[in-house]
């Protein structure tokens, strides 16, 4: 792996862990909060299978109101165990993690298979920027105009050339 | 972005605001609601952590205590102790859990007149592992709509057989529904005395 590759990995893993910790905080937070209980699998003790996830709001001062989220894995008979909501939202962000991951690789994979049937005698990163060029074409709404080279001619680049012999 | 999709955006924008922060919770007041028409939540697994916390920390298998309660309290229960300290026994401390969690420990105050010999008893001496049992026989027993078990505690009463005065270890368990409340009393070994509605 060369050096710039490398630091591809390192780019791309702090652009998904940034891109699940703000799905995480959005999803799980401020829109669905009780995505929580689906961690109940992993978090809740034996004979307490029902999740619940408890919102208390309070009046901080006037104007001013916080809503704290826990949650509860509850037993038949209303026995009760409080798992906090840190542990849950990092698993949380785990699981978003991987989903995204998953979704990325399924998204590259698919993109390489497309790109490799429309332009199959060029090299991966040439068809890319030939794509990339259309796409910006398609999105501009420029029909009429020519398609643009592509930017190494797989033929020229195949045959330097040589000296003129007359 | 066409006229269509502005608008489609826009709809599901204001029904994430609408819904912000609530879907799939509940509030603390519908979470207490909930836990009673399950029974209360008293639950045998968290009096014994406590017990073997206190065992623990005094260093020793026969606690004497002079107090026991457990109270459920929206999904934890908060137990209160009196107990003897071992190593000085003429001292007594308060334990207050918060669940497994010990919240506090103070010194209480005791008067030369006091017999703590006589006014605290071994926590051994109950069956506490038999709680839950108690429990289902109170709810069983009591018979209202709605009941729940609202607390419990650990006492030593006098009960007078035969003419003779003689104390006994009782476990009493405090029920409430919407239209009464009661007490289970059991004996040490967990078997029901009776329920008295108050």
């Amino acid at each position: 792996m060369t050096a710039r590759s490398k630091r591809g990995c390192a780019v791309g893993v702090v652009v998904l862990l940034f891109a699940s910790s703000m799905i995480t905080i959005l999803l799980g937070v401020a829109i669905w909060p009780g995505e929580a209980k689906l961690t109940a699998p992993f978090l809740c003790p034996d004979g307490q299978p029902d999740a619940f996830v408890v919102t208390d709001t309070y009046n901080v001062q006037p104007g001013e109101t916080t809503t704290n989220f826990t949650l509860y894995c509850v037993g038949p008979d209303g026995d009760s165990t409080d798992v906090g909501f840190g542990i849950p939202m990092l698993l949380l962000m785990a699981g978003h993690t991987v989903i995204l991951l998953l979704a990325s690789i399924a998204l590259s994979v698919l993109t390489a298979v497309r790109v490799k049937r429309r332009h199959p005698g060029l090299s991966m990163q040439d068809a890319a920027q030939v794509e990339l060029a259309d796409a910006a074409r398609d999105a501009a709404g420029d029909d009429d105009a020519p398609p643009p080279p592509p930017p190494n001619n797989p033929i020229e680049g195949a045959i330097p050339p040589g000296p003129i012999i007359s | 972005m066409t006229q269509r999709t502005a608008v489609r955006a826009g709809g599901a924008a204001a029904a994430a605001l609408l819904l912000a922060s609530c879907i799939g919770t509940i509030s603390r007041e519908d979470f207490d609601e909930e836990i009673r028409s399950r029974g209360g939540g008293m639950s045998e697994r968290d009096v014994l952590d406590v017990v073997r916390d206190l065992e623990a920390r005094l260093d020793t298998d026969d606690v004497r205590v002079r107090t026991f309660s457990a109270n459920p309290s929206s999904g934890e229960i908060i137990v209160v102790v009196e107990a003897r300290d071992p190593a000085e026994p003429r001292n007594l401390d308060r334990f207050v859990y918060d669940g497994d969690d010990l919240r506090s420990t103070e010194p209480v105050q005791v008067s030369a007149s006091e017999d703590l010999d006589a006014e605290t008893y071994p926590l051994a001496a109950f069956a506490l592992d038999e709680l839950d049992e108690m429990v289902d026989e109170a709810l069983l027993a009591y018979d209202a709509e709605g009941g729940y078990i609202d607390g419990m505690r650990l006492a030593q009463q006098t009960r007078s057989i035969d003419g003779s005065v003689a104390p006994e270890l009782v476990v009493q368990i405090d029920l409430e529904s919407p239209r009464s409340t009661a007490v289970a009393t059991f004996t040490a070994e967990g078997e029901l005395l009776g329920v008295e509605i108050r």
